[in-house]
C-alpha cells in the first residue's frame, strides 16, 4: 500500500480505481462489460443482404461476369443460360403489403376518368390525324418529343402488365415518365402560350389510352409543381373537341391527390401506438419555398404523423425571408421555442417531441438542449455541414440530454453511418438511430431502389413513422431498464 | 515581475497525414522536429508520427527493427538522436517495464536489455505507468508512477510509488539500471507528474524538479533533488502558487518552468455553480511559470482573447522548440462518460521569448528553398 502519512481523501478503494480508470482512459477493456446502455442498436431499413454481400465481394462486377461462378448473380446468370425463360407465366406474387385489389382500382383511376375528359375515342393513327398545319418550330418540336415520351411509357406498361406488383410498377414508371415529361418542359422554360397550346392539343387529340397516360402524368407533375401544372392546364382557348370548361373541375378533383398503390397499407397498424398521445413539434427545415423536401410529400408525412400524436408546425412570419442564414437560423430557434412555450401551456401533461427535417433537425436539437421536451427526433440529421463535422469536441450537440432518434439515409452525402456511431455513442441520452438503405440525405429512395425493394416512396415514409412509433414505445422502456441497472449497481458497491 | 505578454498560436492547415487524437502519449523534440509515440483513446496507439515546425507538415517515418507495442503514460526522453521508451500501459490495466530505444537517424527500434550496474539492488524498476522519466548529464532518472498489483488487468489493485532509478547512458551505447542512495525527505508516492532537469548556465549544480502528481488527490508540492549531492529538498517558493494537477506538462524553456494544463481540483466558485458534487476536478487551460532562477511562480499575462487560447486539456504532450511551446491533443475533460472521451485534435504554439533577430547564415538559409 502507499507509505507512511500518505493521505488518501475519503476515496473507497473502488472509486480510488475508478477515478484511476478515468485518468488513464487510453484503452478499453478487452471484454465490454455486458450491459445496457443508453444508444439504441441501429436499426437498418431495406437492407437486402444479398445485394450487400455482392457488393462486399472483392472483385468488380466485370470480373464475377467473365469468371461466373463466383458471386450468387453469376451463378444464376449460368443457370438462366442452361434452362428456357418461361415469358408467358407472371413471376410469383412477392411478398408486397399492400391490397393488391384495392391497389389495382386505384390504378386504374385514371384510366376510368378518361370519359370525363373526353367522350370519343380517335382512330389509332390518331398521331398523324393531328392537324400540323401553322405549327411553329419549337411547337413541333415539343409535340414531337412528348409523344415519343408517352410511346416510351406505352412500352413500359406493356412490359409489367398483366404482373402480380403491376400497380407497383405502373407507379414507378409513372414516376420517371412524369420525371421526363418535366424535364422536357423545362427545356421549353414553362413558357405559358406554349404550354397551354400543348395541353390543349393532347387533350383533344390522344387516344383514350394515351390520354389516360396523360391524366396519369398530369396528377404526379402537379404534386411536384402545382403552380405550374395550374397555369398549363387554365382554360384559355374555347373551342376544341371536349367542353373544357365543365372539365377543368373534374380534372382538378382528379389531380389534387395521386393514387399510391400504398394509400390504402395501413402500415401502422402493425405497430402498437403510444399509449399516450404525443405532441410533434415540426420545425420546418428552411424557408418555405425552399424545395428541400417537395411539398407534397411533406404535407402527406405530417398527415401521417397526425396518426401518432397531435402535430403543431413551427412557421416564421414572411419576413424572416429576407435574412441571412445565421439571423434565419435563430429565427427559427425564437419561434419554435415561443410555440413550445404555447404547447407547454395548452397540453401540459403530454409528451412533447420536437422534429425537424434536415436542418430543422439541428434546431430541433438545440432547442432541446434548454427546453424540458420529452425527446427529439431528427429526420435526415446533417452531421456534416460547412464547417466540418458536428460532434466536435466544442459542439454543444454532445450536451443532449433528452431521448432522440436520428434517422439518415445511408446514401446522404451529410452523414454517415459510421460517424453517426461515433456520434451517438459519445452522447449521454437515450439515443436511436433508424437508417434507410439506399435513401439519400432527404430519405428518398432512387426509383431503381424502389423497383428492386418493392417499395414507393410514400411507403418509405410510412416506414419512417413506424420508426417513430417504435423509438416512443422503447424509450419508456430503456428508461425503466436503465433505472434497475443503476440501482443494482448502486447496491453492488454498498 | 512582470512578464511581457504572452501569445498562443493555434497552427492551422498542417499538410501530411495528421496522427489520430490522443492523451497519454508523449513527444520530444529534435532539431525542429517534434516526435510523437504512443497514447491512446479506445485503443492505444503504436504509430510514429514526427511534425515538421518549418514546413508545418506531419509525416509518418517508415520504422524497423523490434518495434514496441503502444504504450500510452510512458517515460520518453531523447539524448542527441537516441529516443528512450520506458514502461506504460500497453494493454487495460496492463503496464510494462520494458525499455526501447528508438535511432532517430535511421528510424530503427530496439528493445534494451539493461544490466543492474551493482549488485545486490532490484534488477530493474517494476511496471508501472504515470512515471517522470528525465536525461541529465548522461543519466536518465526515473521516479515514481502507478503500479497495479493484481494479475488479473481488469481488478486493478493501485500502488503510488515513490522509488527513484538511475539508468546510466554508457559510451559504448549500452544502459544499466542503478538505485541510487538519497539523503533528506523524498517526495510522497505519485504519479503523472512532471519532473525537469535544470542546470545553473554554467553547468553546475544540476537538479531533478518534481512537480504535482497524483496520489489519490491532486499534488501542488515542488521537490528538488540535487544530483551532486543527491539530497531532496523541498523549497521554499515565492509569488501565487499555481492549483495542484496532474496529467499536466512541465517544459523548460531557458531559466523558466512552464506548467500547462491538466486536471485541477474545482475551486469554490466553481462548486458554486455545478449540481453534480460528483465532479471533483477539472480540466485547466491555465499556464503558470516557474522561474527556477529565482524560484518564484511568476505572473503570465495572457495576451488573448477565450478562442485564441488552447481549451481545457489533460494528458496532452508539450515540447520546446528554440522559444516556442509546442503542445498537441489530449482529452478534454469530463463532458464524456470515460470509456468514450473525446480528444482535442488541436495543435498550438507559445512563443514564450521573442526570437533573436536572425544571423547572416539564417538568412541566406531562408532565400533557399530548401532547408
Amino acid at each position: 500500500g502507499p507509505g507512511p502519512g500518505f493521505r488518501m481523501p475519503n476515496l473507497t478503494p473502488s472509486q480510488l480505481v475508478k477515478l484511476i480508470n478515468l485518468d488513464h482512459s487510453y484503452a478499453l477493456p478487452s471484454a465490454p462489460l455486458e450491459k445496457k446502455t443508453h444508444c439504441f442498436p441501429p436499426r437498418l431499413l431495406f437492407q437486402n443482404e444479398e445485394e450487400i454481400a455482392l457488393l462486399n465481394e472483392p472483385k468488380s462486377k466485370l470480373e464475377n461476369l467473365l469468371t461466373r461462378k463466383s458471386s450468387k448473380r453469376a451463378q444464376k446468370v449460368k443457370i438462366v443460360e442452361e434452362e428456357d425463360i418461361d415469358v408467358c407465366t407472371p413471376d410469383d406474387d412477392p411478398k408486397i403489403p399492400y391490397d393488391h385489389g384495392k391497389a389495382r382500382q386505384l390504378m386504374k383511376e385514371c384510366e376510368k376518368n378518361v370519359n370525363f375528359a373526353r367522350i370519343h375515342d380517335v382512330s389509332e393513327n390518331w398521331e398523324e390525324d393531328v392537324n400540323k398545319i401553322g405549327w411553329t418550330k419549337s411547337q413541333r418540336r415539343l409535340f414531337k418529343k412528348m409523344v415519343q415520351i408517352f410511346h416510351d411509357e406505352h412500352l413500359k406498361r406493356l412490359a409489367y402488365s398483366e404482373n402480380a406488383s403491376e400497380p407497383l410498377y405502373r407507379r414507378l414508371s409513372i414516376d420517371k415518365t412524369t420525371q421526363a415529361v418535366r424535364t422536357l418542359l423545362t427545356q421549353f422554360a414553362w413558357e405559358t402560350k406554349l404550354i397551354q397550346w400543348l395541353h390543349g392539343v393532347l387533350m383533344d387529340n390522344l387516344s383514350l389510352e394515351y390520354l389516360g397516360y396523360y391524366l396519369d402524368i398530369l396528377q404526379t407533375l402537379k404534386s411536384k409543381v402545382p403552380t405550374l401544372v395550374e397555369k398549363m392546364i387554365t382554360a384559355s382557348a374555347s373551342g376544341g373537341k371536349c367542353n373544357r370548361a365543365t372539365n377543368v373541375e373534374a380534372l382538378n378533383l382528379l389531380l389534387k391527390r395521386p393514387w399510391d398503390p400504398y394509400a390504402t397499407a395501413i402500415h401502422t397498424s402493425k405497430l402498437k401506438k403510444p399509449t399516450v398521445s404525443a405532441v410533434f413539434v415540426v420545425v420546418p427545415p428552411g424557408p418555405p419555398n425552399g424545395n428541400v423536401i417537395c411539398h407534397q410529400r411533406q404535407k402527406s408525412w405530417l398527415s401521417l404523423l397526425a396518426g401518432l400524436g397531435k402535430v403543431v408546425t413551427v412557421s416564421l412570419p414572411s419576413t424572416a425571408n429576407k435574412l441571412n442564414v445565421n439571423l434565419y437560423a435563430e429565427m427559427m430557434l425564437v419561434c419554435s421555442k415561443q410555440k413550445l412555450v404555447e404547447v407547454f401551456e395548452t397540453s401540459p401533461d403530454k409528451p412533447i417531441y420536437l422534429v425537424g427535417w434536415g436542418s430543422g433537425a439541428i434546431v430541433a436539437a438545440t432547442l432541446s438542449l434548454t427546453e424540458n421536451v420529452t425527446g427529439v427526433i431528427c429526420l435526415g440529421f446533417p452531421l456534416h455541414g460547412t464547417y466540418g463535422t458536428r460532434a466536435d469536441v466544442d459542439d454543444c450537440l454532445n450536451d443532449l440530454k433528452h431521448p432522440t432518434l436520428f434517422v439518415i439515409g445511408d446514401r446522404a452525402n451529410n452523414s454517415s453511418i459510421t460517424d453517426m456511431e461515433i456520434f451517438r455513442k459519445g452522447l449521454s441520452c437515450i439515443n436511436g438511430l433508424s437508417v434507410i438503405c439506399q435513401a439519400d440525405t432527404y430519405l428518398r429512395v432512387t426509383n431503381y431502389h424502389q423497383k428492386r425493394l418493392f417499395v414507393t416512396q410514400s411507403y418509405v415514409d410510412k416506414c419512417i413513422i413506424d420508426e417513430i412509433a417504435w423509438f416512443l414505445i422503447n424509450v419508456p422502456i430503456l428508461e425503466d431498464e436503465l433505472k434497475v441497472q443503476a440501482q443494482q449497481a448502486q447496491e453492488q458497491v454498498l | 515581475m512582470a512578464v511581457p505578454a504572452l501569445k498562443w498560436k493555434r497552427v492551422s492547415e498542417t499538410s501530411g497525414s495528421q496522427p489520430r487524437p490522443r492523451h497519454g502519449h508523449r513527444a520530444v523534440a529534435i532539431k525542429d522536429l517534434m516526435v510523437v509515440f504512443g497514447g491512446g483513446n479506445e485503443g492505444i496507439v503504436d504509430e510514429l508520427h514526427v511534425y515538421n515546425t518549418v514546413t508545418n507538415q506531419w509525416f509518418q517515418p517508415s520504422v524497423k527493427g523490434d518495434i514496441p507495442p503502444g504504450c500510452a503514460a510512458y517515460g520518453f526522453v531523447v539524448d542527441g538522436t537516441r529516443i528512450l521508451v520506458f514502461g506504460g500501459m500497453i494493454e487495460y490495466g496492463r503496464y510494462s517495464n520494458d525499455l526501447y530505444e528508438l535511432q532517430a537517424a535511421r528510424w530503427e527500434w530496439k528493445k534494451l536489455k539493461p544490466k543492474p550496474a551493482r549488485s545486490g539492488c532490484d534488477v530493474e524498476p517494476c511496471p508501472r505507468l504515470g512515471h517522470s522519466f528525465t536525461l541529465i548529464n548522461n543519466v536518465v532518472y526515473l521516479f515514481g508512477g502507478l503500479a497495479n498489483e493484481s494479475e488479473d488487468p481488469k481488478n486493478n489493485i493501485p500502488r503510488y510509488l515513490d522509488d527513484l532509478w538511475a539508468l546510466e547512458l554508457k559510451p559504448n551505447n549500452s544502459v544499466c539500471w542503478d538505485r541510487p542512495t538519497t539523503f533528506g525527505t523524498a517526495p510522497s508516492p505519485r504519479e503523472s507528474h512532471t519532473a525537469v532537469s535544470y542546470v545553473e548556465e554554467d553547468g553546475s549544480r544540476p537538479r531533478l524538479i518534481i512537480y504535482g502528481g497524483m496520489s489519490g488527490c491532486r499534488l501542488g508540492d515542488l521537490w528538488m533533488l540535487h544530483l551532486d549531492t543527491m539530497e531532496w529538498s523541498k523549497p521554499s517558493v515565492s509569488g501565487t502558487i499555481p492549483l495542484p494537477r496532474s496529467l499536466h506538462s512541465a517544459t523548460l524553456i531557458g531559466n523558466k518552468m512552464y506548467i500547462f494544463g491538466g486536471w485541477v481540483p474545482l475551486v469554490l466558485d466553481d462548486l458554486k455553480t455545478t449540481t453534480n458534487h460528483e465532479k471533483e476536478w477539472k480540466c485547466t487551460n491555465s499556464l503558470a511559470c516557474l522561474n527556477l532562477e529565482s524560484m518564484s511562480w511568476e505572473n503570465v499575462q495572457m495576451d488573448a482573447l477565450d478562442e485564441s487560447i488552447p481549451r481545457a486539456r489533460a494528458g496532452h504532450c508539450a515540447i520546446a522548440i528554440h522559444n516556442r511551446l509546442y503542445i498537441w491533443s489530449g482529452r478534454d475533460g469530463y463532458r464524456k462518460a470515460w470509456n468514450n472521451q473525446v480528444c482535442c485534435k488541436d495543435l498550438w504554439y507559445l512563443e514564450v521569448e521573442k526570437p533573436p533577430a536572425p544571423g547572416r547564415v539564417q538568412l541566406v538559409k531562408a532565400s533557399t528553398n530548401s532547408l
